[in-house]
């Protein structure tokens, strides 16, 4: 419409009601931290009873949370009684204040003889046995870590709020390794979208354009190269745009996502393939830890981005069982936002099945 | 809540102060349009609040970090629709807007023309089915393009497109009173 006089109608009718501004940041940022600490102590009602689950299902014992040392959480722990957390735990560096190493817990290997001795391993390991109509459950337990700005900031490097374990399920149509919306999610819609919109629109993606790298099928994983050139190009074609970080991690970034959507479906070949492309990055580094009581190898991809003028580092690792060659796990554990998560998978007959 | 997928390190890596200092005062700006200076300042704060609590359910593919902003800020003047109606049809009726402070309506009165043209377009604003009065608000006060309004409200392009030239429509046909008047 050429003739603007209604938009300008509405702009001088509401002009009188935009005095004032915008509470100052630090007044929110309170407002944040209150209501973050209320959701918390809400949130920790249920542990007894989620640490009751944990104490039957494994067998296992329970333990107050002390990030900070085994004995004396110190002034830098967090307060006592905030959380109960099953005994495993992430890792040592996503609890540090900052990345001060190194850990004794955590053994350093050559990240690209282990890569290889990892796809030696893999080259035997096959994707589960989906039958026809069957979902894939996936099971993550993990950790979280992230920031609130302190008043005044105008970047976080370093986490400032606590370690919260963080327990999720789901359940995914194999065809597109879709989530399916539980009854819960259906009956509660967040704010911002509907589920079964969602849903939908995945299908409609899925059915005009196939099995593809965000949307994968067992059929189409099974034919995959093992190739790393060929795979390169299929998860980071050349030409693509880039981030700030750089193609190389971007690439690590791209196997890392992909494995954490496609890893039950893929065979052996494949995933040997896709350890060898990662050993074509350089400036890797692995360790042998272990995380939620299990030994993995991590291996990781540290990388910084220039953003608005300012560094922004970030540690991108990929979990692997070193007996089997799985991909078992994934994280970011530098930075202002960390998170790091061990993933099991299983073929169910039903939504709401776990086995 | 799980933040394990992307979504959690999206939101600038949480980095709500610089969000804020970008985004709060267009938010402030909308906000205010709708429901007056006041209040905005509770919306924006509010915004902020659910920002802080939802960021892993920002997917950057969908939107930008604003029309995130601005859908959330949406969501919640919709609880104080009642306000917003009830200060359009007051407007409409009376020539003062209850939501603009005392002093100020006072020189809005005195601007008789533009009075007269407040009150036709308040009217029938407020006659505005809920979409239409956000996407057409949107796009004229917090000035997002098309996509941006798609993404923040969580509908089709065309349907932004078809909102806004319904809005627009009944405006500019309120509009015409004035000429005949």
């Amino acid at each position: 419409m050429a003739d603007d006089r209604d938009l300008k109608a509405i702009r001088t009718m509401v002009e009188p009601r935009l005095g004032g501004a915008p509470p100052d940041w630090p007044t929110v940022a309170a407002r944040i931290e209150r209501k973050r600490t209320a959701g918390e102590a809400g949130r920790w009602i249920l542990i007894p009873v989620f640490a009751a689950v944990i104490l039957v299902a494994l067998g296992t014992t329970v333990l107050v949370l002390r990030w900070y040392g085994d004995s004396d959480p110190g002034p830098r722990g967090l307060p006592r009684g905030v959380a109960v957390e099953p005994t495993t735990s992430p890792s040592a560096e996503f609890r540090a204040p900052a990345d001060v190493g190194p850990y004794p817990d955590i053994e350093a290997v050559d990240p690209y003889a282990m890569l290889a001795d990892l796809a030696t391993a893999a080259q035997t390991s096959g994707p589960i046995t989906v039958a026809p109509g069957q979902l894939v459950y996936r099971h993550r337990v993990g950790w979280v870590r992230g920031s609130v700005p302190a008043p005044g900031a105008t970047l976080v490097q370093t986490p400032t709020g606590p370690v919260e374990y963080q327990e999720n399920e789901s359940w995914l149509d194999p065809s597109g390794m879709i989530e399916l919306p539980t009854p819960e999610v259906l009956a509660s819609p967040p704010p911002k979208s509907d589920p079964a919109a969602t849903l939908a629109a995945a299908r409609q993606n899925f059915a005009t354009n196939g099995p593809s790298v965000a949307q994968p099928s067992p059929q189409w994983a099974a034919q995959l190269p093992h190739d790393t050139a060929e795979l390169r190009n299929l998860l980071h074609p050349t030409g693509q745009p880039g981030s700030a970080w750089g193609d190389d991690h971007d690439l690590f970034v791209d196997v890392q996502d992909f494995l954490s959507n496609a890893e039950p479906l893929l065979t052996g070949g494949t995933r040997a393939a896709l350890y060898r492309l990662l050993a074509e990055l350089p400036n890797l580094t692995a360790a042998r830890l272990a995380i939620a009581g299990q030994p993995v190898v991590a291996v990781r991809y540290a990388g910084t981005a220039v953003k608005a003028g300012l560094t922004t580092a970030g540690t991108e690792e990929i979990l692997i069982d070193p007996t089997s060659g799985h991909a078992v796990g994934f994280g970011s554990i530098s930075g202002q936002a960390r998170y790091q998560a061990v993933v099991t998978w299983s073929a169910v007959n039903t939504l709401g099945d776990r086995q | 809540v799980t933040v394990f997928g992307t979504g959690a390190l999206g939101v600038g890596n949480g980095d709500l102060a610089d969000l804020y200092a970008r985004h709060a005062p267009q938010l402030h700006r909308y906000c205010a349009s709708r429901v007056g200076s006041v209040a905005a300042e509770d919306l924006v704060a509010e915004t902020f609040l659910a920002a802080h609590a939802n960021w892993q359910a920002f997917d950057s593919e969908r939107g930008t970090a604003q029309a995130w902003l601005f859908g959330i800020a949406t969501n919640l003047v919709h609880r104080r629709r009642r306000d917003e109606v009830r200060a359009l049809r007051a407007l409409a009726r009376t020539g003062v807007d209850p939501l603009v402070e005392e002093s100020h309506a006072e020189r809005v009165i005195a601007r008789t023309d533009a009075n007269r043209l407040s009150r036709l377009v308040a009217a029938a604003m407020a006659r505005l089915p809920d979409r239409q009065r956000d996407v057409l608000l949107l796009f004229a006060v917090a000035e997002l393009e098309y996509a941006e309004i798609a993404a923040a409200l969580d509908i089709p392009l065309g349907s932004v497109q078809s909102a806004l030239f319904r809005a627009r429509t009944r405006i500019r046909a309120a509009l015409k009173e004035t000429q005949h008047g």
